[in-house]
């Protein structure tokens, strides 16, 4: 069956006139004599086409267009076509002004009845067709709508993820500084630990003369007979006292800065030359009594780089100690500084320092491993594996490289890459 | 002994230590020489006869001990004293290797005239038996 059209006419006659034709171009017809079993009808179910006479006793045509109009308002617009018996031309134009899209003339040919039936209907699917697009454009608009909202949603729990992911990153970083600082100053303490008895003799050998002379010093004021070559001698030994109190003194110094634990781990602009000059000085006695040749080549007039001078003192003494237990029948650790000027591969300037021991080297297969946390070829009294991961942080910290080459039976050089400029 | 006829070597690696103890000695007339490390001074014992040696522990080449065990076999008679900062594993078996004591760094010249006496003492006491 078709389309639905809605007829309207109390013309009993007529109407049925009309139903009979219709039902046969095959349109579903439905017939109502009165104006206000029309508007029940219109209220309960949608007529894409209504025909409708504009004189009936119960309701005049114009109120019953106006009505319709109302009840339908914009969304469901039915097409409707007028009939009208009046000569008076004024109808048809009210008619339309009041939402009709055609009139019809009574009385009418069939085929011109038909015709505009037609037409309008045509005009009524387009209108249905735009309802329907109408609709599903709305139903479109409420998804996204939806969406939208969903995606606002979303946005709104990402962002509070979000939020508590960096409040969590924050204090997994917080943490993990915490226990870096803690992992710093424990392998420092394991550093000193290994510097203790060198530290002792370091400074018992100056302590020893210090205490010697100023006692012999002293016997000689206690004689009788204190002659002008005495005065000259103790001279001498005042001299040798104040020379070994300032290496004290500067040795000290050296052991509190190292293991001073850090509050900040400020950079300062530092000459790398003194650090390594410093270091050398702590380890230098346990050095000479293992055997091991310090040789030295630090270049002058190096330019000052920014340093936490006690973490590279740190990672200096590690390298140092090192080699020291690599060259366990002695040996020679060479330390030299120098600039590297930029090139392709390096674009900025560098400090380099190297540390070369001529000791036992480090196999091929630990190459890759020596950097890691805890990784250790030592006895659990000797090592903990963090020196050189410790090393590897601080350098980098200095956004600097740190590099071994190594051959077993010949030796290891650990170099260091430190930029001169922090950007 | 007289203090002029009693040879005594000082070997040790600091300078400070060597000339501290030449001052001091050579005040109080006692034959003073000095070697920098064991090398040094196992030569200078086997030209002359030295009464007592002060070795330090810790040296390079030959360390104390092993330059101890060189003088007992070479030079028995020599009384030798072991230096060092603290005492540790290298002092204690010094002693058990024949050294007559051990003195800890810094010390004060009373302790090293003492030891001094003590190994005069006791060399005066071989020398009787001996006779
Ligand atoms: N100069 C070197 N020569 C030979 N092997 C080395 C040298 N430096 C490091 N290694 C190897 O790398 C390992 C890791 O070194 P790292 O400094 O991290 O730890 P460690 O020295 O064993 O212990 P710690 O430094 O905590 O006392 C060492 O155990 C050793 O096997
Ligand atoms: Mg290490």
């Amino acid at each position: 069956m078709g389309e639905n059209i809605l007829v309207v006419d109390d013309d009993k006659l007529l109407l049925q006139t009309i139903k009979n034709l219709l039902e046969k171009e095959k349109y579903s017809v439905t017939a109502v004599d009165n104006s206000n079993k029309a508007l029940e009808l219109i209220k309960q179910n949608f007529y894409p086409l209504i025909i409708l006479d504009v004189r009936m006793p119960d309701m005049d045509g114009m109120e019953l267009l106006k009505r319709i109009r109302d009840i339908q308002e914009n969304s469901h617009t039915s097409t409707i076509i007028v009939i009208t018996g009046y000569a008076d031309e004024n109808v048809p134009i009210k008619a339309i002004k009041y939402g009709a899209s055609d009139y019809i003339m009574k009385p009418f040919d069939i085929t011109e009845f038909l015709y505009s039936v037609n037409k309008n209907m045509r005009i009524a699917r387009l209108e249905m067709e735009k309802i329907k697009y109408i609709g599903e454009i709305a139903n479109k608009n409420k998804e996204l709508e939806r969406a939208l909202e969903e995606l606002r949603k979303t946005k709104e729990k990402l962002e509070e993820y979000n939020c508590s992911l960096e409040q969590k990153v924050e204090e997994r970083a917080k943490e993990l500084n915490e226990l870096q600082v803690q992992l710093f100053q424990s392998a420092k303490m394991a550093a000193i630990g290994q510097l203790g008895a060198g530290v002792a003799h370091e400074l018992n050998n100056p302590l020893g003369g210090i205490l010697g002379y100023a006692q012999f010093i002293l016997e000689k004021f206690k004689k009788k007979d204190f002659k002008e070559e005495d005065i000259r001698a103790c001279q001498k030994y005042i001299e040798t006292i104040e020379k070994e109190a300032i290496r004290c003194k500067k040795i000290v110094e050296n052991l509190l800065r190292f293991s001073r634990r850090p509050i900040t781990f400020k950079k300062e602009s530092a000459n790398i030359n003194n650090v390594v000059e410093d270091t050398i000085s702590l380890i230098h006695h346990q050095l000479k009594i293992k055997n091991i040749n310090v040789i030295t080549n630090l270049q002058p007039n190096l330019p000052k780089v920014p340093l936490v001078i006690n973490q590279i003192q740190q990672v200096l003494t590690n390298l140092i100690l090192n080699a020291q237990q690599a060259m366990p029948n002695g040996g020679e650790l060479k330390i030299s500084t120098s600039k590297l000027l930029n090139s392709e591969k390096t674009p900025s300037n560098y400090i380099k320092i190297e540390v070369t021991d001529t000791g036992v080297g480090i196999p091929e297969e630990n190459l890759p491993k020596i950097f890691d946390p805890f990784f250790t070829t030592k006895d659990k009294e000797k090592g903990t594996g963090l020196g050189l991961s410790i090393a590897y942080q601080i350098i980098q910290e200095h956004r600097g490289n740190i590099e071994v080459k190594s051959k077993v039976g010949e030796g290891s050089t650990f170099t260091i890459l430190i930029p001169v400029e922090e950007e | 002994m007289v203090n002029e006829n009693v040879n005594i070597l000082i070997v040790d690696d600091e300078e400070t230590i060597r000339n501290m103890f030449v001052d001091i000695l050579q005040d109080r007339n006692y034959k003073v020489d000095t070697a920098i490390n064991g090398q040094e001074a196992v030569e200078k014992i086997i030209e002359k006869a030295y009464d007592i040696a002060f070795l330090d522990v810790h040296m390079p080449i030959i360390n104390g001990l092993e330059t101890l065990k060189i003088i007992k076999k070479i030079a028995p008679r020599i009384k030798v004293i072991i230096m060092d900062s603290f005492p540790d594993s290298l002092t204690q078996e010094a002693e058990k290797e024949g050294a007559l004591a051990s003195i800890h760094k810094p010390f004060e010249i009373k302790t090293m005239l003492e030891i001094i006496d003590k190994a005069l003492g006791i060399n005066k006491e071989d020398i009787r038996e001996n006779v």
